[in-house]
């Protein structure tokens, strides 16, 4: 007799192997990073120096490596019983996270003369390598477990990448961000051992519950963790002071990679719960609804205020996490396909907007939209881009930011005409209203650069590699305006 | 070239656009000739579109549909799958009738105007040039496109050129003019986009609905029965949901058989929101878009301080043509698509235009700027358009586009007269002027011309459109019974005001003995026209007065259509209405 679990052990530890082959991303990033550590202590500053363009290099490859991993056909894939859901919507993120770093690293090369001293550290590559990680973990998982263990990987690595610019207003800015941080995990954690205690699994897939108030606590306890991470109102109180404080380019990562990476988490979510129960989703698409609402207003009445451009830029993403929320909370596959839609468009714009504002913030010394004064005369070619980009981000043609919106609308005003659920309404036509009002804030900068004489003693020059840069940055935005099938036949692909 | 001649005209200012961009910045000269010769081959390209559109006699059969329309140009551009939606498809698709050909002639000509006038733009001239035909672009592309999204992409496309023309280029308070004008606008179309989104999902394409759905291998077979029996097979629910292709395409959203049975816009669900049925209030949204931009009193106050604010040339585009892309909205669009609600309004709707044109005329009456009294008088003037729209009589409509067409030859006219005379003394104010016409005769007498027009004497081209409309306006009573006779009474006055806020303007400026007021700060150089300045005045000069001895050059041209659309509106709206 003996002992009869070993031969299921066995076959379990098979399993386990055999799943390797599907994480070749994730192994690979994990060597990545370590042997960016190794060369760094072999090496020092020859390796450093040449770091960017390795990082470069190693993303890349990543991001070449995630779209292969779907030549086609392959059913969404459970691995580590349960643990992670490998489908194709977590490659869809995968690629955004890594397009964003590459981004983000490709931007030091175009940076004015005085760049960020992070560009230059090894530390920067390697706590950026552990972020990624978290956001695989983040985009591929499918159970209470993995997705703490994610969003704490994610979080613990932007405590600290808040820091980095090295000075005084960064070290607040990551202190704050830390200690909010840790607060809305503990809320987290503690939710999720109330869902756990409930349903008795930690798989989402797997939770049968039956409808209650515990269970609806327990639910909003664990979203606030992912609230947090989207700074969605009312959890986005941090993310105008970090914002602030933390280098721009950091920024405009923090504003789209984790961003997307709660998304993903929450699509997983949504997607294994909301389907089971009609009452669930109904009031997890209340909450839903409610959070967007919030989040819009908020984001854009206090952004009207702002003179600071990388304040502003900050509520702005409050009230487009809202726009997102809307392609979320409809709980339908086109409001989903409409919320990656605009995603995957905001990530140029948002990263446009945010590097453009370094660009000038860096020339003139100063992040005050009343010092960008007239520099549309001086940088002819980054004014319109700015005008592009800040056009895009209000929602109107000639940009793709156009349609994000009018696909996350189109979406939500099939529901209500399903539904007739007045809540959608409300924010259907609140909604687009408020693209109005974003409208006034978002032509601050352009207006200042173009209707506004320089300040005495102003210059800004770019270079041909910054023009080249940013031109590339908002071809895409361009591209999906003329063609925008491009990325929704993507779309429809993922959801196949 | 014929059969793309409507895209020639719309995108060959954005080619010349981007050979500016390309010429290095110190070209100043050039960047003129460039846009004269922009607006001259557009002009050119319309008269030759004007003159070979075949004017069609009234039919009175199918109403809207799309054989109505000539030098049709139709391409897929965006096929989107939707998944559980089904399909959407946007289409590159224009088209004019009668109506919209001489809003494009108009268009084209208010623009070589807008060019010549822009001769002495000194600043920064790459900008402006290419702004200016960026905006030239967009224009006809509104009054071309017969895909709504199409439109809608036209009609936002205009907001960015204009708010930075106005806001770079123009006066003291540019600021606060440009952005209160493209913030309003945004507002307006706000509520277009809603309707928009509204009104594709509810459509379809029956056409390419049955390619979908696998009845005929491709769309080249599909004949007349074929889209009936479609449109059947839709009403009975047996195509499936996947397969159904949703359209912008504006004909077949004025067709009521292609809305799906039991969405949001059908008119046969009668679906009701806030006790209202959803259709009035999608139509009152489309309306209240159309009417920011048209603009409808009291949604005007953009207006005043955008034509103050705004260099002269932009006036002149603003007042001669964007304000017709609203009327034109109503007419097409809002009206064209849900006939029920316009017939359900109308009583308002006329409401609206004679508020327009009394509370515009009393307006210009009291202004001190003769340029804010010339904007006043645009107010009042479209009143005169919405009124006659609102009539939906031949003779009201007719007059509505006669008074558009005549409305954007006069302000033109107008907005170039007031620019004359800043140009020289850099102040508009009425009172500081006396006796202009002894210094100026040839000035005097133009304007003298054009103040007649405006006012509405026999003879000159403002007098037929608002005759037309005053008597469409009184019919209506006994035609379809949408207006009171006392609408028609009451438009009557608004004719008297404007006769005398044009005269005492003239008796005060232009009559009586030659002085200048102490206030007028540069010292003013009186010179009479120029010839660039003629070039500009006299072909206006002698339009006004064409049209006016002889309004069938447009009417033959417009009443077919016309008709058709009024027909069309009558009929539907009140087969929605049963």
């Amino acid at each position: 007799m003996g002992f009869p679990e070993i031969p299921a052990l066995t076959d379990q530890l098979k399993s386990i192997s055999a799943d390797f082959q599907y994480l070749l991303p994730e192994i690979l990033l994990t060597v990545f990073l370590l042997l960016n550590v190794l060369f760094d202590l072999l090496f020092k500053d020859k390796f450093v120096k040449r770091l960017p363009v390795i990082f470069l290099m190693q993303t890349s490859l990543l991001l070449s490596i995630c779209y292969f991993q779907f030549p086609g056909g392959i059913a969404p894939k459970t691995l580590y019983s349960g643990f992670l859901l490998l489908d194709r919507q977590a490659v869809y993120f995968k690629m955004m996270f890594h397009l964003a770093a590459f981004i983000l690293v490709a931007y030091s090369f175009v940076a004015p003369k005085q760049k960020h001293a992070f560009y230059s550290t090894v530390e920067f590559y390697v706590i950026l390598s552990g972020m990624l990680l978290g956001l695989h973990v983040l985009a591929m998982a499918s159970g209470l477990l993995s997705a703490y263990l994610g969003l704490e990987m994610v979080s613990i690595a932007a405590y600290l990448l808040a820091t980095f610019g090295f000075d005084k207003k960064s070290a607040e800015a990551g202190i704050k961000y830390l200690l909010f941080g840790a607060v809305v995990s503990g809320i987290m954690l503690y939710g999720m051992s109330w869902m756990y205690g409930m349903t008795g699994t930690l798989e989402f897939s797997k939770m049968t519950f039956s409808p209650g108030i515990a269970i609806m606590i327990a639910f909003f306890l664990t979203l606030a963790g992912v609230m947090f991470k989207i700074a969605a109102a009312p959890f986005h109180l941090w993310s105008p002071d970090v914002y602030e404080g933390v280098p721009a380019p950091l920024v405009a990562f923090f504003s789209i990679a984790p961003k997307a990476g709660g998304f993903a988490l929450l699509v997983h979510f949504l997607d294994a719960l909301a389907g089971k129960n009609e009452a669930l989703a109904a009031s997890l698409s209340l909450f839903l609804s409610v959070i967007a609402l919030v989040s819009i207003t908020i984001g854009n009445f206090s952004a009207l205020w702002q003179n600071n451009a990388k304040r502003m830029l900050a509520y702005s993403s409050i009230a487009h996490t809202g726009f997102v929320l809307i392609g979320m909370l409809v709980l339908s596959e086109t409001g989903t396909k409409a919320a990656f839609y605009y995603l995957g468009v905001y990530l140029f714009m948002n990263f446009g907007a945010f590097l453009l504002v370094d660009f000038l913030a860096e020339s003139v010394g100063s992040e005050d939209v009343n010092k960008f004064k007239g520099l549309g005369m001086q940088v002819p070619l980054l004014g319109v881009i700015f005008v592009l980009i800040m056009i895009a981000l209000t929602g109107l043609p000639p940009t793709a930011g156009f349609y994000a919106k009018f696909f996350v609308f189109s979406a939500l005003w099939e529901s209500y005409s399903l539904s007739a659920n007045s809540i959608f309404l409300l924010l259907f036509v609140f909604g687009l209203f408020n693209t109005v009002i974003s409208l006034f804030y978002y032509l601050k900068i352009p207006y200042l650069m173009f209707f506004k004489k320089a300040e005495h003693g102003i210059a800004v020059s770019s270079s041909l590699g910054t023009n080249i840069f940013f031109c590339l940055l908002v071809a895409p935005l361009l591209a999906l305006f003329l063609k925008p099938e491009v990325l929704l036949n993507y779309m429809n692909y993922l959801f196949k | 070239m014929t059969s793309h001649l409507l895209s020639c005209i719309i995108f060959l200012p954005l080619l010349f656009a981007i050979l500016i961009l390309l010429l290095p910045g110190t070209k100043n000269d050039l960047f003129r000739y460039i846009a004269l010769a922009s607006a001259s081959v557009q002009v050119l390209l319309s008269t030759v579109l004007f003159c070979s559109y075949k004017s069609t006699g009234s039919t009175n059969t199918n109403g809207w549909s799309m054989e109505r329309f000539q030098f049709v140009e139709r391409t897929d551009w965006i096929d989107l799958d939707l998944g559980s939606l089904g399909h959407l498809s946007i289409d590159y698709f224009l088209g004019v009738d009668g109506i919209s050909v001489s809003m494009l002639l108009l268009s084209s000509i208010v623009v070589l105007i807008g060019a010549i006038a822009s001769w002495h733009i000194g600043k920064n001239t790459k900008g402006y040039f290419s702004l200016y035909l960026l905006l030239s672009c967009t224009i006809p592309g509104c009054f071309a496109a017969l895909d709504f999204f199409l439109f809608y992409l036209f009609f936002e496309l205009m907001l960015l050129p204009m708010y930075f023309l106005i806001g770079m280029w123009g006066g003291p308070r540019r600021e606060y003019a440009s952005i209160k004008f493209f913030l309003y606008t945004l507002f307006g179309s706000v509520f277009i986009l809603i309707a928009l989104i509204a009104l594709y999902l509810s459509v379809i394409d029956p056409v390419k609905t049955a390619v979908r759905a696998g009845l005929t291998p491709n769309e080249a077979q599909v004949d007349a029965r074929f889209i009936s029996q479609v449109q059947l097979l839709l009403k009975e629910g047996k195509i499936e949901q996947r397969a159904l292709v949703h359209t912008f395409n504006i004909p077949y959203m004025t067709d009521p058989a292609n809305y799906i049975p039991g969405s949001l816009l059908d008119a046969a669900s009668h679906r009701v929101l806030f006790g209202k049925e959803l259709r009035w209030i999608a139509f009152l949204a489309l309306f209240l878009g159309f009417a920011i931009k048209m603009p409808v009193v009291p949604l005007h106050t953009w207006l005043p301080d955008a034509h103050v604010e705004a260099p002269t040339p932009v006036s002149v585009v603003l007042a001669g043509i964007l304000l017709k892309v609203g009327a034109y909205g109503i007419l097409r669009c809002a009206y064209g698509i849900f006939p029920d609600g316009a017939m359900h309004y109308a009583w308002y709707i006329g409401l609206l235009g004679v508020i327009a044109i009394l509370y515009g005329a009393f307006n210009a009456l009291a202004m001190k700027d003769i340029k804010k009294m010339i904007a006043y008088s645009s107010v009042s003037h479209m009143g005169f358009v919405l009124l006659g729209i609102a009539s939906l009589t031949s003779e009201g409509v007719n007059g509505s586009i006669f008074q558009m067409f005549s409305h954007g030859i006069l302000s033109s006219m107008l907005f170039v007269i007031t620019g004359v005379l800043y140009d020289r003394t850099h102040d508009r104010t009425i009172d500081y002027y006396r006796g202009l016409a002894s210094k100026m005769p040839v000035y005097a007498s133009v304007v003298t011309v054009a103040f007649f027009a405006s006012l509405g004497l026999p003879g000159f081209s403002g007098f037929i459109g608002e005759l037309f409309v005053l008597l469409g306006a009184f019919s209506a009573f006994d035609v379809n019974g949408l207006l009171p006779k006392w609408m028609a009474v009451v438009a009557t006055l608004g004719l008297l005001v404007g006769a005398a806020y044009f005269l005492w303007t003239l008796q005060r400026m232009f009559f009586g003995k030659f002085s200048l007021s102490a206030n007028l700060k540069v010292h003013p150089l009186l010179n009479d026209l120029v010839m660039r300045e003629k070039i500009m005045l006299m072909p206006l000069v002698v339009m006004a007065i064409a049209l006016g001895l002889f309004p069938g050059l447009l009417f033959d041209t417009i009443s077919g259509s016309v008709s058709d659309f009024t027909f069309f509106v009558l009929k539907t709206g009140k087969l929605y209405l049963k």
